[in-house]
């Protein structure tokens, strides 16, 4: 079965890093980082105490990201997959940088197939 | 294996001198009989895995002149340095496909290779074994004598579901080790550099390769073949300072990679008229899948291989494509709840090699003539975009088509190998027609190019040749 065109979205993200990211955005803020979790997270998970320490240290590290960076990050760094899948709680480990925290990150870490979340 | 003094080794005539400390160099010194007397000349220098970390760097990049007409970048990738890309390497290990050695005769395109999968069989499962690698499950499409060394690494939540529905889903076999000989591979998703050295290198692995008479020699490119009366002599080289010496062998070997392979025979006087032609490499493109299926949480970077487009494809037209089902770096969606629900698939096809895609010599240094991949390669990577939604057992709901990649950093295909010097440079145990104790290793052997990624194939026919002798 052939894929039609509607569904081939040609090349839109340059792979500026080996797979893309999208474009940078300058001055990243700890609000605008926190508002980025919030819609994808909800306000209660952006403020939670683990959320805030991650938004914390990821404005800390990187003085500009493209949102899907911060997302992707959090998913790295925090157990947030986990404890949607009831196996962990919640829990904010270390910002999920290969050369510091080679073995740290969460989306290569397991995770129960038949718990994970729908 | 041990650093020499130069005027030892100047001095020394040696069972074999050999260009290159990277996988064919060393598999092929590996295959020569116990107590061989092995110099090897590197360009580059030695540096530890914790210099290399210290610097976030590769060391030794080379570049290269091209005059290229292609529409599509081209990059090729190589680095002087001990162990050479066994530093950078990604450490993914699929054998080739029988029918990659039978293109000819199966497919009615390209040419068939001189060896055969069954000639290599048991110098693979050698390879294998000197590299721990960890696989399973793609015994069917690659028939094997000896189990991998290690398991499989843990599937992604994807391959758990795509095994379910195919057979031609399986772990991708890779020398990113499963904890056997090295640490274990984590998922970090920087194989070029692993921060805990998980991958197999050279210089990790030395004792794999440790016979009391093998010795080397940093900072000497080999520059040229010294020959008399028809024979070599020794190999010519330069050493960073500009001083110039000839290394005395009864045999010498060539690992320095198909550019600078092809052009140390170029400089020697080599005439085949095959030497330098027929260069390539695969041509790629990753795309993101959207679908509702759970991804990640796999153990290693690339944890899954799809065979649909390779296994019992029709290559007569188009080329063979192999699926890489990719863990790590991942790409997330930005919808909520659905963050996890993408592929991260590379599509990797074969190439056809051209004769005009080539390296000449100028001044005396290669450079390429390139004019980019041929339509059945690139005929054959669209087919298989066009037709994912048969691989993938649940509806599709888009696809983020990334830009071909500009490199695979796999050079191929300048000194290739045949059966009579009129359709190659060397013979089926990378010899060269035109000098009986000059062998030419790695992938610039290979008559064809295959989807699968070269290095296990080339350090299994080095290790053969070494063995012939």
């Amino acid at each position: 079965m052939k894929l039609s065109r509607r569904t081939l979205l040609l090349g839109a993200a340059a792979a500026a890093l080996p797979f893309g990211l999208g474009a940078l955005k300058p001055q990243l803020t700890f609000d605008h980082a926190e508002q980025v979790l919030a819609s994808q997270f909800g306000l209660d998970m952006a403020r939670s105490g683990p959320a805030r320490a991650f938004t914390a240290d990821f404005v800390a590290a990187y003085a500009s990201a493209p949102d899907e960076r911060i997302v992707q990050s959090f998913l790295e760094s925090t157990t947030f997959l986990a404890h949607k899948a009831g196996t962990e709680e919640f829990r904010y480990l270390a910002l999920f940088e290969p050369y510091h925290s080679p073995c740290s990150n969460q989306l290569s870490a397991p995770l129960d197939l038949d718990a994970a979340i729908a | 294996m041990r650093p020499v003094e130069f005027d030892i080794a100047a001095n020394e005539r040696w069972d074999a001198v050999i260009a290159g400390t990277s996988f064919a160099s060393l598999f092929f010194a590996l295959g020569l009989p116990q107590g061989s007397r092995v110099l090897f000349l590197e360009k580059g220098e030695r540096y530890s895995h914790p210099e290399r970390l210290k610097q976030r760097g590769q060391y030794g990049a080379e570049t290269f002149a091209q005059h290229s007409t292609a529409s599509i970048d081209k990059v090729w990738v190589a680095h002087s340095t001990f162990g050479g890309n066994s530093n950078c390497w990604w450490g993914c290990t699929p054998r080739f496909h029988p029918e990659d050695f039978q293109l000819r005769t199966r497919h009615g395109a390209g040419m068939d290779w001189p060896v055969s999968y069954n000639d290599l069989e048991e110098f693979y499962c050698d390879a294998e074994a000197v590299m721990d690698i960890a696989g399973g499950g793609s015994d069917a499409a690659l028939p094997r004598s000896r189990p991998f060394t290690s398991p499989p690494h843990r599937p992604s939540l994807s391959d758990q579901k795509l095994r379910e529905t195919s057979p031609l889903w399986w772990a991708q076999p890779t020398a990113r080790s499963n904890g056997t000989r090295r640490s274990r591979c984590c998922g970090n998703g920087v194989c070029n550099l692993c921060p805990i050295d998980a991958k197999f290198t050279i210089l990790n692995s030395l004792d794999q390769f440790d016979r009391p008479n093998f010795h080397y020699l940093t900072g000497w490119e080999v520059r040229s073949v010294a020959r008399s009366a028809g024979l070599a002599t020794g190999l010519e080289a330069r050493h960073s300072s500009g001083r110039e010496a000839t290394f005395r062998g009864d045999m010498v070997a060539l690992g320095a990679n198909a550019i600078f392979n092809a052009a140390i025979l170029l400089r020697s006087g080599f005439t085949n008229p095959h030497l330098g032609r027929n260069l390539h490499e695969q041509t790629s493109r990753v795309v993101w899948v959207d679908a509702p299926m759970q991804n990640f949480h796999g153990g290693t970077s690339i944890t899954g291989h799809g065979y649909h487009f390779y296994h019992g494809a029709d290559r007569s037209k188009h080329a063979a494509v192999l699926v890489e089902n990719w863990n790590s770096p991942a790409s997330i969606r930005m919808e909520p709840s659905k963050w996890t629900q993408r592929l991260v698939l590379k599509l990797l096809a074969e190439d056809m090699p051209q004769a005009d895609n080539r390296i000449e010599l100028k001044n005396g240094d290669p450079v390429i003539h390139w004019r980019g991949h041929h339509e059945y390669g690139l005929e054959g990577l669209d087919r298989a975009v066009s037709h994912l939604q048969d691989i993938i057992p649940v509806p599709i709901e888009r696809i983020h088509l990334q830009p071909h990649t500009i490199t695979e950093a796999h050079i191929q295909g300048t000194h290739r190998m045949a059966s009579t010097a009129a359709d190659g440079v060397i013979d089926k145990n990378l010899r060269t027609f035109e000098c009986a104790n000059v062998y030419a290793l790695g992938a610039g052997a290979f008559p064809t190019c295959s989807p699968a990624n070269p290095t296990l194939t080339l350090s299994a026919l080095s290790l053969r040749a070494g063995r012939q002798i």
